[in-house]
Order: C-alpha cells, then structure tokens, then sequence
C-alpha cells in the first residue's frame, strides 16, 4: 500500500479525505499533547473550579479547576491509545487462531469456532464489562478487556478468508510441490488475507473508543485522575445543569475521532475490498 | 447561613454502590449524654400543630436490596429501617439514650440491666410482643452462625434472662458505657420469635413494632411504608404513608422535586442541592453530619510506616480546598471528631497538623531520609465520586510536597475484603453513624483481639485509653480521656479526616416537623406532617 | 430444514451451556463475594460468621459443586433466587424485562422507519445532494456515542425546556402517553446507530439491486418508478437489512445496558448492573442466560424469516 495509492483515493474520496485529516490529526495532538496543552491535565486549582470556556480556559475548567481543553488534549493519548493497543492485540490473536482454524480445519476449527461463538454470544459492552469487573477498573484492564470482545470477530474474519484462499490453486500448487504447512499460511496466505484484515482494523478501532468510552462513563474503565475522554463525561454528568462544557466537549471529540475513523474504513474498503462494502 | 444547621450526610456515590454496605461502621453509643443541640436551636421546628393524614414520596439516589433486620449493613437501609423496626432503647436526637420499647429500664449494677417492657406493643402481624421476642431477637444479631454485623456491637452481654413475660435482665461481661447505645444499635431490631422458618423470610417483608408497616418493597427501586394503626404510641404517626422513590440521577430528582413528582429529596451531592436551594417553593436543610471523608494510612506498609511521614502526608493536605472542591463547601472541617458529635469533638485549633504547611512537610521528609518523588499509594473505591474527588486534590497536594501518588482504583468487593483482612494499603475511606466515641475508635484503633486495628498502628497508649474510656462511666472523665485520644491522633495522624459533608435535604413547604438526626437516620419521619 | 432447524438449536443450547460457565467462573473470579456486601466495611465479626455466611450462599463448597447445582435448577426451570431480595430470579427478570423490551423494540421500529426510506432515497439518487447528506448523516448516527447523546438530549428537554417525564415507571397499558413520555428519547438514543446502519445498508443493497438485470429489463418495459422501487427492488433489497436487523440486537443488547443507566430506566440493564455490584450471582448468571438465550434466539429467527423471504436460499 504505497503512499501514492492512499493520495489517488484522497482525491477521489472526499470523505475518505477529510477522515484522514481527522485521524493524522488527532495523532499529532496525541503525540504532542504536552506541548499543545496550556495546563497540566491533572493540576487542580481551588480558585477556578466550573469556569465557562474562556480565553484563559478555552473549554472551560472542571470542579478541581482544571482546564478542561488540556484533558482533553491528554485524553487524546490515553483513549486512542487505549484504541489502538487493544485492536493490535485483539488483530493478532485473532488472525493467529483464524489462520489456524481456516487451514487446518477438522478439530481445530471446531473447538476454536465453538470457542469464539461463546465469547460472540455475549454483547460487547457487557462482555467488556464483566472482565473490567474480574480485573479490577484502569487502564489495562480496559485494554484487556476490549481485545477479548475483538478477538472473536478477527477470529472470523481471518478463518473466513483463509477458507476462501485455501480454495485457489496457487496454495494447491504450493502444496503440491511439498511446502510446509507454516510455509504456505505464512507465505502464501497470509499475505492475500490483509485487505479484510486492514478494514476490518479501520471499523474496529472506531467501535473500541466507543466501548472504552462507556465503560469509563458507567465508572469501571479508566480512572480519574487519567483523563480518558469517557473519564471527563463521566466526571461530567453530576454537573450537568450548572456546567455543560464538562460533558459537550469529550464527546465531542468522540465523535470527531470515531466519524474520522468510519469515513477512513469506509474509504478502505471502496478501494481494498469491495465486495465488502455496506 | 441561610439553612436551619441540622444534621446528617452528604456523600455523593453512584447508586449502585450505595447498596454495599459501605458506611457499616456501628452505631450505638454512650449511655452518657451528648449534648447535642446546638442545631435544635436554630432548628427548632415550631410550624404549629401535627395534623394527621396524607403521603409523601421520598426521593433518594438508592434504595436498599434487602430489608433483613438483622443482616444487612447498607446505610441507605440502616437509615429507613427505624421506621418499621424498635428496639428497647432509641438514641434520640441529642444523643440520649431513650426508652422505646422498654419503658423504663433499671441499673442494678454496672453489669445488670433491667429492662421493664411496654404493654400491648403489637407487630405488624398483630401479635403482641414479650420478653421472649426481646431475648430471641438480640440472641439472633449475637449468633455466629445469624452472620450479622452487629454482633461485634453486642460481645459485652453475658446473657439475656427473661424474668417474667415483661420484664428482660441483660447481664455484661464488664461495665461498659456504651451498653445502651449499643442495644440501639443500627444492626438490632426486634422481631416476632416465631416469624422466621428459613431465616430468609424478612428479605423482602418486614414485621416489626415501627410506626409504620412495609405494604411493598421492590429491591434498589421502591419501599412502600403505610402507616401502621396499632402502633404504641397512639396518635403517631401523622403520616398516612411514605413511597421511597430511587432515582439514581440526581438531575431527575432536581426535575423531579420541581414538577412535585416528590415531596422531599435527600441530595448526595451538593451541587445539586445549591441548585434548589434559592427557590422559595422548598424547604431546604442542611444539617452537619456525624460522617466524614478521611484518609487512612497504612501503619505497617512504608513509606506511611513512619510516623514523620505520616505527619508530613497531613500537613500536605489542604483541607480547605478539599471541602470546597470534593464537598461543594456544603459541610465542616474536623480536628478528628466532627463537630456534629459537639460534647466530644476537640475544635481545630486545639489539635496540631491541622493546617497546610509545606515546608514543614518538607522538613519531615527529609527527616526521614527520604528524597523526593517519594513513592506513595493510595487506594480508592470505584464509584464514590466524594472520594474520587478527595484523592485527586489530594494527589496534587500530596505531588507539590515531594510525593508521587499512585492512586489506584479497587472494586468496593476488593476494597471490603482488604479492610476486613487488615490488608489495606493507605486508603481513601467514609465513616459515619457514630454516636460515641467509643464507636469510633475503639474496634478501629484497637490492636486485637479486643479491637480491629485495621490501619496497624499498633499504638500501646491508645489501646490503654481506649480501655479506661470503655469502662469509665463518668461523662466528663471519659471526656477528659477522649480529648487525649483525639490529640495523639492528631499529633500522629494515622487517619486524616478531611471534611464532614452536611447532610442536605430539599422538601416541599407543605412538609413540616422534619428533623434531620446526626448519622442520617430518619427518625424525624415519625414526626412529619403535611400541612392542610 | 429440519434437520438445519435441529442443528441450529442444538448448536444454541451447547453456546449457552458455554456461556453460563464463562458467566459462572467469570462471578467467581471477581475478588470480594456477597458476604463481605453484606458485612459492610468495619463490621467487627470473626471467622466463625463470615464461614456461617459462606456456608449459607453455598460459597464453601467448590465451584463445579456449585455450578452443577445451579445448572440442576436450571434444568428443572429454577434459576434460583436473588442472594439479596430472595426473590425468585425470573420473577425478577420477568418484572424488569418489559421495560428492556419496550425500548429495544420501539428503538428497532424507528431505526428501521429512518433507516430504510433513507437509505432508498439515497440509492435512487445516488450521486444526488440527499445521497452525499444521507451517507454523511448515517456516518454520524454511528459516530455518536449513546451516552452522550443521551446526556446532550437531557441536557436539552428536562434541563432546559424543562420538561420532565414521570419518574417512576409507567408501563404501555397503565398509560400509553406517561409511558411514551418516559421512554421516547432512551429509545431515540439506543435506535440512533442502528438507524444509521440500516439506511448504510439499505442503500448498498439498493444500488446492487438496482442494478440487476430484471429490474434494468422492468424499467425497459416501461413500468412506473415507483412500482419497480416498491415491486422489485426493495423487496430484495430488504432481505440483507432484515439481517442486519438482527444482528443489531446484540449492540442493541449492550447498549440496553448503558441507556438505562443514563436515562434512570427500571429494566434488565439496571438489574444486572445492580447485581454485578452487589456480588448477586444468581441474579447476575440469569439476566446474562436470558439475555444472551433471547439473542441467539432472535438471530436464528432472522435466519428463518431469511429464507422464508428469499426462496433462494435453503439451509440443508
């Protein structure tokens, strides 16, 4: 996937366009958080607490006083990363079993299958609740929790195309001309797998900071004073009648993010698979 | 200030977490009488003549899931359940110890108690109630195998003997001066002898000598109260009936309480609570609270195993910001007791560390042979926005003096199991229901096996004080002791309370004869009327 | 059929068997039971209560123990009775779930009412303004998150118009308007995603049917718009949005959970939240059952509606 095919579909994609702003965007914030934060995210102030957006406060403060923009700034960090990290271990995992389940079949599939059905069987927010209970809330614990609900789907994702590749001739071939087993999954099938893969990555990440986010809403994800965007609003709904900025402001960078994310995998899927499209 | 001052609670937690039983801390106190009135002062309800009749629907955050007498340890059961249940001895609003059930009672000796019960005192079930419920019920908190929480409150009692179908003799152990209180205990409660089968059946019903009966009860969601007619002492209550209505949003309960969904609201969070409280068409009191926020240090675990450390972890804090941030500046400051508990309660300015001072902190630091950042972890309990908000200006004070706090977030399942086991790292905590000092300090900083000890601070001079407190009957001699307690306390701050939250409720105006009582209890229902 | 039919439903009951012992180990791994809920915090008691406490809940005994005397009652239809309450779980349950299902039905019926002439309208003008605003407001409808637009519409109607529903429940046949009064924006808000798949959905499927053969040749023959749109098209348009239907229950399932809490609402999220909380076990291994058992239930009936819409596809 070189740089110039993304550029032609920049052009041709202006959804996909303006998703890729957002994304590298909020990146960027997320990577130079310190230097774009006016204020420490975590330094409370007595003498403005539930400050209105100003030109000192952009956003607003909070009821520690602190400046609201800074946190979320911060938050960009911790609820992207908290994104990525579980979607790249869920993808892994998921693709390893899946690869295992789609090429060898028979017994495999079946106890792997029946394995991820169980786990599928349960909604994902609650899925994820339960085991933030087990592990006690943080951050990790959401991660943890977030790729075991993802798992399951890279699982499937993964069987279903390496069930798919199994069937062309050239892995016949392979085969036929006495490769190994890991050979050929890692060689040949791997390799023509990772269209799905990427896209389903794409959705993934935009539903894993929707998850993260309400699991830190209900209170049992990350805990204050991380500020995780779920944290603020969390934080947020108890003054909602005197300062609104607390709650408006988070979400709507949720928003932002996962809208960039949607417009991103929407415009991945158009180009790598579009069989797949919806 | 604008309120009545009256008493009670302000913590603000998520619902769910209310229902675990996280203020258990014993209630019941001194035979000795705290003069608790300074609120009545300016509190004094004198809104005329109590007229019978008519219901009110009670808002709150959190209703209870189980209505067990003698089990369950959720405060936002304790808090309603003296209005279905009795025991001999009530503690009354100035923290007297009155008769309830027991008409009058008699010390033979400071280890013999006779109680002379009431005369035709029916339960809800219409059965009269005698000696043998009295001995029955006291005997099932007192049990192991019943499980309560209370038992602990009741260890002094030797034995319960009926002496005729009237009249109960409790014999103690040792002379113990919070014997009365105690037997008013938030755990006890008495109940027919022959009501339960399994022990399972007063889950979900209640059949008690209160003044009003349980018509419905729908687990964290609904309790209906209707008045019950054969109640002891004719005439009360005024009440008709009340509807206890969780609404876990405070927001709604606000929305609620203006539309006059609701006839009286009790606030966890004072924010909402100065929202209404300009509005002419309310009632609104705020009462100080026997509850308070502190921190608990861990006496064993380092770096708090060190008493310069300790000092240097309370001379850290602002006080001042904590109250105005984490309690909406709706409550008071405390040395180590709150003033609500006021005969005991040392002020501020009698106790030392009780004002921020950084460079002190500093100094101990150093003291101790410890260079900044300084490791420090303190645990919190998901879901008590009171405590979260505590340790996060806590943290940032804590960072400013050379400390790097690590808050770390525990499940209250997690938090309980620690507690119990003596395990708890330094930790955020509530505490509250207290009616003596004895219950204070005695299970908490006691090393065992007399007391729990659980912060480890194994202190030998506590435990000595602790001991002639317990059995010292003269009030003003055990003052004498209890002011010692309180400024080794403070000097070696094993425990640094924060904030005493106020207790806030809004009512309609129609509403009159409320009164707040000090833990929270509702007791001031029995005397509510609606105007005509 | 019937044989697919018998597969299906064995396959369901071996994933809720699977289910209840992740559920059941799941509880059990969470540190703190009910009896530490129950003691409260400083409750000064010795070991010999807190085993007689265990012993009650049947909490000495080892987990398979417990497990399979659970699943003994479960088998004789007792899911056992609430640790707290001692009421009846499925009482419990049963009392809680017309709230839960009220909202996710209503929350179906507008996503797909929104959802499908959406999404037609923006496949038979693809290309138009209404498509490009179409596929950007269904993007959205996926972007916000249901607790947020919850707060934001509270924020909107009972904090500034402040208009406020009853606070206590009210069901359909107490009063229809309290009751619709109560439950239409949790509804608005838990429909909002799926709303926005269906019309994504919708308009795919469109465009691909559109495109077909038959209907090509239908509008050669000269037959009305219309007709083919409602006649043709959207029929076979319609049979991937059924799916997609069903397989929204399980967002729906989980989202049940979050809007409840947001909007106060007395139903089967609220209950199970309650009981994680509170350490209730049997509460907690029954509302995950039925939810889960009603979920693969509703998917396996979408795969029957599926092929009695679809003559094509036969399951064998």
């Amino acid at each position: 996937m070189a740089a110039r095919v993304w550029i032609t579909r920049l052009r041709r994609n202006p959804l996909f366009a303006v998703g890729t702003v957002i994304i590298v965007t909020f990146v960027m914030v997320g990577l130079f958080a310190p230097y774009i934060a006016p204020y420490p995210p975590i330094a409370v102030d007595a003498m403005s607490m539930f400050q209105g957006p100003s030109r000192a406060h952009v956003f607003g403060t909070d009821r520690f006083g602190r400046d609201l923009f800074s946190r979320v700034v911060y938050g960009v960090r911790v609820s992207l990363g908290i994104a990525g990290l579980s979607i790249g271990v869920a993808s892994v995992i998921g693709a390893l079993l899946g690869l295992v389940a789609g090429y060898f079949e028979r017994a495999a599939d079946q106890v792997l299958g029946r394995l991820m059905d169980v786990f599928f069987a349960f909604p994902s927010v609650l899925l994820a609740l339960g085991i933030s209970a087990v592990l006690g809330a943080g951050v990790s614990t959401v991660v943890i929790a977030i790729a075991v609900v993802y798992t399951p789907l890279f699982f499937r994702v993964m069987r279903a195309s390496v069930l798919g590749e199994k069937q062309l001739t050239y892995v016949e071939a392979a085969a036929s001309i006495g490769a190994g087993s890991w050979k050929i999954m890692t060689r040949h099938i791997l390799p023509n797998t990772l269209s799905p893969m990427i896209v389903q990555m794409a959705v993934s990440l935009s539903y894993a900071i929707l998850i993260e986010s309400a699991l830190s809403y209900l209170g049992v994800g990350v805990q204050p004073p991380t500020p995780s965007w779920g944290t603020i609003l969390n934080e947020g709904k108890e003054f909602l009648p005197i300062s609104p900025w607390i709650s408006l402001f988070p979400g709507l960078f949720i928003m932002l993010s996962v809208l960039g994310l949607n417009f991103v995998s929407d415009g991945l899927r158009d180009y790598l698979d579009p069989r797949l499209r919806i | 200030m604008d309120e009545p001052e009256q008493d009670v609670h302000g913590m603000k937690r998520r619902e769910f977490l209310k229902t675990a039983g996280a203020a258990g801390l014993g209630l019941a106190a001194g035979r000795v009488l705290s003069p608790y009135r300074w609120w009545t002062a300016s509190a004094a309800p004198a809104q005329g003549t109590p007229r019978r009749g008519g219901k009110i629907t009670f808002g709150s955050a959190a209703l209870p899931a189980s209505i067990e007498p003698h089990l369950e340890g959720a405060d936002i059961y304790q808090r309603r359940k003296f209005l279905f249940y009795e025991n001999l001895v009530w503690v009354d609003f100035d923290l007297v110890p009155r008769p309830q059930l027991a008409e009058r009672w008699e010390e033979r000796s400071p280890t013999e108690y006779v109680f002379f019960l009431r005369r035709g005192v029916k339960f809800h079930n219409g059965k009269e109630m005698d000696a043998e419920d009295v001995k029955f019920s006291y005997e099932r908190v007192m049990d192991p195998r019943t499980g309560s929480g209370g038992r602990g409150d009741l260890v002094m009692i030797k034995s319960i003997d009926i002496l005729d179908r009237y009249t109960v003799r409790f014999v103690l152990q040792e002379p113990t001066a919070t014997f009365l209180v105690n037997v008013a205990g938030k755990y006890n409660g008495v109940i027919p002898k022959d009501v339960l089968r399994t022990g399972r059946e007063l889950q979900q019903a209640a059949v008690g000598t209160g003044p009003f009966q349980v018509r419905s009860f729908e687990p964290n969601r609904q309790l209906v109260l209707e008045r019950f007619a054969d109640y002891w002492d004719r005439g009360k209550p005024y009440l008709d009936g009340i509807t206890f209505q969780a609404i876990p949003d405070e927001t709604s309960l606000v929305a609620a309480l203006r539309s006059g969904q609701i006839d009286i609201v009790q606030f966890e969070s004072g924010v909402n609570f100065k929202l209404v409280r300009h509005l002419v068409s309310l009632n609104n009191i705020q009462a100080p609270a026997i509850r308070w926020v502190v921190l608990d240090l861990a006496g064993d675990q380092p770096p708090t195993n060190n008493p310069d450390v300790r000092r240097a972890i309370a001379l850290s804090i602002d006080r001042e910001a904590i109250l105005r941030i984490a309690g909406d500046g709706l409550g008071k400051r405390l040395g180590v007791l709150p003033p609500a508990m006021a005969f005991w309660a040392m002020p501020i300015d009698r106790l030392p560390n009780q004002n921020r001072d950084l460079a002190r902190a500093r100094e101990l630091l150093q003291r101790a042979n410890l260079r900044p950042p300084v490791p420090l972890t303190i645990r919190n309990i998901v879901g008590f926005p009171s405590l979260i908000a505590s340790v996060q200006v806590i943290a940032d004070n804590l960072k400013e003096a050379g400390f790097d706090v690590r808050v770390e977030t525990v499940d209250i399942g997690v938090w309980i199991r620690d507690w119990i086991a003596r395990q708890s790292p330094s930790t955020m905590n509530e505490w509250g229901g207290f009616v003596d000092p004895d219950q204070t300090f005695y299970r908490h900083y006691h090393t065992p096996p007399q007391g729990v000890d659980f912060r480890r601070w194994n202190n030998r001079e506590i435990d000595r004080l602790l001991d002639e407190g317990r059995t010292t009957l003269d009030r003003n001699r055990r003052k004498a002791i209890y002011d010692r307690v309180q400024t080794i306390m403070a000097e070696d701050p094993i425990s640094i309370p924060l904030y005493a939250p106020n207790s806030l409720y809004s009512m309609n105006r129609k509403i009159k004869g409320f009164r707040p009582y000090p833990t929270g209890f509702m007791f001031g229902l029995r005397e509510t009327w609606i105007e005509g | 059929m019937r044989t697919y039919i018998l597969r299906r439903l064995l396959a369901m009951v071996a994933t809720l068997l699977g289910v209840s012992v992740i559920v059941f180990v799941m509880m059990r791994l969470i540190p703190g039971t009910v009896v530490e809920q129950l003691l409260g915090q400083s409750a000064l008691v010795g070991e010999d209560t807190i085993r007689s406490l265990r012993q009650f809940f049947g909490l000495d005994r080892p987990w398979y123990v417990q497990y399979v005397d659970w699943l003994g009652g479960l088998l004789r239809g007792d899911f056992g009775n609430s640790w707290r309450s001692n009421r009846p779980v499925l009482a419990l349950i049963f009392s809680r779930l017309p709230v839960s299902a009220e909202l996710a039905v209503l929350a179906i019926a507008w996503s797909l009412l929104i959802g499908v002439p959406m999404g037609v309208l923006a496949a038979l003008r693809r290309g138009s303004t209404s498509d490009s605003v179409v596929r950007f407001a269904s993007t959205l409808g996926l972007s916000v998150p249901a607790f947020w637009q919850g707060t934001l519409l509270i924020l909107l109607f009972s904090i500034y118009l402040q208009w406020m529903p009853s606070i206590q429940w009210v069901s359909i046949r107490e009063n229809l308007w309290a009751n619709l009064s109560i439950i239409a924006l949790p509804a608005l808000t838990l429909g909002t995603a799926t709303a926005a798949m269906i019309s994504r959905m919708t308009r795919s499927t469109m465009l691909d049917v559109l495109g077909r053969e038959y209907v090509r040749t239908a509008r050669a023959k000269g037959v009305q718009d219309r007709r083919v749109v409602s006649h043709h098209a959207l029929r076979n348009a319609l049979i991937p949005v059924v799916t997609v239907a069903g397989v929204q229950m399980g967002y729906i399932l989980g989202g049940i959970v979050v809007v409840e809490d947001v909007f106060s609402l007395p139903g089967i999220g609220r209950l199970l939240l309650d009981a994680i909380f509170q350490r209730d076990y049997p509460v907690v291994q029954g509302t995950i059952l039925v939810g889960a058992g009603l979920f693969m239930g509703l998917n396996f009936v979408v795969d029957l509606l599926y092929a009695v819409i679809d003559p094509r596809i036969q399951y064998g």
